[in-house]
């Protein structure tokens, strides 16, 4: 509004921006992409990192905050999609707990590739009874995906007891080996799917529609958009993350115990919200959720480094949750008012 | 124009059969029969609440009737699907993505290229060719929520036209269009109808009517009350089936404005609205007039701090920089919103409680501090048998009421708080006859007590009745004011459309 005021005074000024439409003032133009601000985030936090332990930079440590990063990565690629349509899973993180406590419960009977396998579909088939829950029950998404979460656990927990097992090599060939013994696998399948889940938001009829429930769910319906189908596509995609990222998870560990996956979505949905993508919607990014879960570890990182107490994690991504929340509140109102300027400044040029 | 092909042996396009939907018990079309023939204009007609978009509803598949059949093409349907038969609609209540870009709105409904990829030049191209049928340039790329609410409308109409539909339903596409843009959009009309599509055109505008029909359809309450051919049915014939009996020429008597400054806008400017400056006289009703999407609500939802503004406000002797509707509300300024529906009432309360509202502190005494509904509901009876309002029991919904007692009873609730300034945005619409008569009344009551009256309405004979001065806004500006000798309401339509 100040700067819509400022500018009236002289008229000559807004005709020539519009001219321009603004184009020219790369700074400006930088600043309204949405992930900006968390990648200028993790340069930082890097060049912090760096300057307080100088083996940070070197490649191993590198390469190993992106493996760390790669399961809540991954899962960030299928809550855009959720988050763009306007609705929330956050059953993510006990899907993936399920899916390993299946895992290592078949792999008593079936061949690695069958177990593998099966999780992929286990999980799918979470996520389409969250899209019932959602689409045909139409049950508020926090809520739904809230009782598929317990009822993970739950299930979860029947089958592992309180053991801790071990898993077998096979199964756990995704989440530890390297392509030519150089780039980890769960790397590559993040980069993968950021790649695919890109393609799909920017090239495909779902892709575009995700962003058009997103926007308005009665403006969909009007325009004869299948919204049931989009958002039911839309929690299948999360799901189905969720499963990749269990199998990268069980390579990476070993084994299989309770209380894994434990708060798991918060950290996921923290890495979108960060990325710039709309909780209430609409407007988001892919890359986005890449560089947020990249900054999650980074702070992680710094916390470690700083031989802080075990405790001083969960404190640390409340407040990332909570910062990345409130920055997407900021960025809306920020949004919002230059919105009202371009719209001020149209109106001015139109008679 | 095409009425030679509407003869017997050409079938039509869309038959309503009996056709009925009814709202929680309420019907809001009531066995409603149609026709449509391929090339003919039909225009729909009716007050707010008539039924009209509800029918539309039920015809592109938003809603599904209760009772009766559509044949469309030949093939009867008992509910239709949205998108699945080539009926394209433009909405009133705009369909658009905000975040979408101007060619990706006009291609959603059928996106080019080969499933499931999308084909992004093609659309651009599609919308660009759209676009330039209706005469608008347009940056294709710029994302819709930045355009004015014409730019809007517009993006709306290329949209339907590129679903090439055999029926297309228009509800009230011109609202938010200047004149050249009405011609324009009249001409791609009556080039379609040409090629055998037929239309159905829905408007509040009976010159629009008569300039571009072939067949008009009254409804009211929901009703098929009458209509015919164009040119066969005369004009003072459609008024009185619009409004259910014929208008009488009455007169309001209006006060003579006191010399005292109420309230006083100075330099008013945001995104909907440049440089408004105005006063109003304690007793003087100040009529704004201007299409949709002119500033209007915008303006007068500003005045009562309700949107962000730059300018200066001066209420009542005090002036403010910034303010807010507690503190007008306080000084005894009412305002009456203009969707009533979202904005006025609320909806799953008592109409008692909806009575009270404004002002609690006076309507109800405590039991002891802060505790207690002593006399609420006495109080507000009493303000129910003031404003005469039909209704059954005062403990039920508000929604049980008809529009026009919903209105009434929302100005009963600001009378209430013994207001000096009242605020009206367009408070007769979308209400029955008996209603905007004795809602009219009461705004001339309330100036010769003296209050000042800023009126905005949508209905240009009610402003000529009431107003002392009218201010003309087009594309947020004022562009006139006139005074009573000198109104005349095809003049200020003219001047809200076209700036002359």
């Amino acid at each position: 509004m100040h700067l819509l005021g400022r500018k009236a005074d002289k008229g000559n000024d807004i005709d020539m921006d519009i001219a321009k439409g603004n184009k020219n003032n790369i700074f400006a133009r930088i600043f309204q992409v949405q992930w900006m601000s968390i990648l200028l985030g993790v340069v930082l936090l890097t060049v912090v990192l760096s300057i307080l332990q100088p083996s940070f930079s070197s490649f191993i440590n590198l390469r190993n905050i992106l493996v760390q990063a790669s399961a809540v990565g991954i899962m960030a690629v299928g809550m855009t999609f959720v988050i763009m349509t306007g609705g929330i899973d956050i059953s993510v993180g006990m899907n993936l707990f399920l899916m390993m406590t299946i895992m290592s419960e078949l792999q008593k009977f079936l061949p690695p590739i069958f177990v593998l396998l099966s999780a992929i579909i286990g999980s799918v088939l979470v996520g389409a009874f969250n899209g019932f829950l959602v689409c045909n029950l139409k049950i508020t998404p926090f809520i739904a995906t809230f009782a598929t979460l317990s009822i993970c656990r739950g299930l979860g927990y029947w089958i592992i007891k309180s053991q801790m097992r071990s898993v077998v090599e096979g199964v756990r060939v995704i989440g530890s080996t390297r392509l030519f013994d150089i780039i980890p696998v769960p790397v590559i399948i993040w980069i993968l799917l950021c790649i695919v889940g890109f393609f799909i938001l920017s090239t495909t009829r779902f892709g575009r529609y995700v962003l058009a429930v997103g926007n308005s769910v009665n403006s969909a319906q009007a325009s004869g958009i299948p919204v049931n189908k989009v958002k039911f596509g839309a929690y299948i995609c999360s799901a189905l993350c969720a499963g990749l990222a269990s199998l990268v998870y069980i390579g990476r560990l070993g084994t299989v115990q309770a209380d894994l996956g434990y708060g798991l979505e918060f950290q996921v949905i923290t890495a979108v919200v960060l990325g710039g993508t709309k909780l209430i919607g609409g407007k988001g990014t892919i890359i986005g959720g890449f560089i947020g879960a990249i900054f999650l570890i980074l702070t992680e990182n710094g916390i470690s480094l700083m031989e802080l107490n075990i405790f001083t994690y969960d404190i640390a991504r409340g407040l990332l949750l909570f910062i990345a929340v409130v920055l997407d509140i900021v960025s809306y109102t920020r949004q919002q008012k230059t919105l009202i300027r371009e719209r001020a400044m149209r109106l001015r040029l139109s008679l | 124009m095409h009425n030679g092909l509407a003869m017997d042996n050409v079938q039509p396009l869309l038959e309503v059969h009996n056709i009925s939907k009814a709202f929680s018990g309420i019907k809001v079309i009531d066995n409603v029969n149609i026709q449509v023939f391929p090339g003919e204009i039909v225009a729909l007609l009716g007050e707010n609440g008539a039924g009209k978009s509800t029918l539309k509803n039920v015809l592109v598949g938003l809603l599904e009737p209760e009772e009766g059949t559509i044949i469309f093409k030949g093939q009867e349907r008992k509910k239709m699907k949205v998108g699945a038969y080539k009926i394209a609609a433009v909405h009133q209540e705009l369909s658009v993505f905000p975040s979408l870009t101007v060619a990706e709105n006009i291609c959603i409904t059928n996106l080019p290229g080969n499933k499931p990829m999308i084909d992004w030049k093609k659309c651009r191209e599609t919308a660009k060719k759209y676009l330039e049928l209706i005469g608008v340039e347009l940056d294709l790329d710029t994302t819709v929520e930045i355009l004015s609410p014409g730019e809007n409308q517009l993006v709306e109409i290329a949209k339907s036209l590129r679903q090439q539909p055999d029926l297309l339903i228009l509800d009230e596409p011109t609202t938010s269009l200047s004149h050249p843009e009405r011609q324009k959009l009249f001409g791609v009309m009556r080039m379609l109808a040409k090629q055998g599509v037929g239309i159905i055109f829905i408007t509040h505008f009976i010159d629009e009517v008569y300039e571009i029909s072939d067949k008009i359809i009254v409804l009211r309450n929901g009703v098929h009350v009458g209509g015919g051919l164009t040119k066969e049915t005369p004009r003072k014939e459609v008024e009185q089936l619009l409004v259910g009996r014929s208008l009488l020429e009455r007169k309001l008597e209006i006060p003579t404005p006191i010399e005292k400054i109420a309230l006083k806008v100075s330099d008013f400017n945001s995104d909907r609205f440049i440089d408004i400056n105005f006063e109003v006289k304690q007793g003087e009703i100040l009529g704004i007039a201007g299409l949709m999407g002119a500033g209007r609500t915008e303006i007068i939802e500003s005045i009562f701090g309700l949107r962000k503004t730059r300018g200066t406000l001066e209420c009542l002797g005090k002036t403010f920089k910034k303010w807010n509707p507690t503190m007008l509300r306080d000084m005894g300024v009412l305002f009456v919103p203009e969707d009533r529906k979202t904005n006025g009432i609320f909806p799953q309360r008592a109409l008692r409680e909806n009575l009270t509202a404004a002002n609690l502190k006076k309507m109800i005494n405590p039991v002891i501090l802060g505790i207690g509904f002593r006399n609420e509901k006495k109080n507000a009876l009493e303000l129910a048998k003031a404003q005469s309002l039909v209704f059954s029991n005062i403990e039920t919904s508000i929604t049980s009421l008809s529009g026009g007692n919903q209105q009434k009873a929302i100005i009963a609730r600001w009378l209430a708080i013994d207001p000096k300034v009242c605020i009206f945005d367009d408070p007769t619409r979308g209400v029955d006859i008996g209603a905007k008569e004795a809602i009219s009344a009461q705004i001339a009551e309330l100036a010769r007590n003296g209050c000042a009256v800023l009126l905005v309405s949508s209905d240009v004979n009610e402003l000529t009745e009431l107003s002392h001065r009218i201010l003309i806004l087009r594309k947020g500006r004022i562009v006139s004011e006139l005074k009573r000798s000198e109104f005349d309401a095809q003049k200020i339509i003219s001047i809200a459309s076209t700036g002359a």
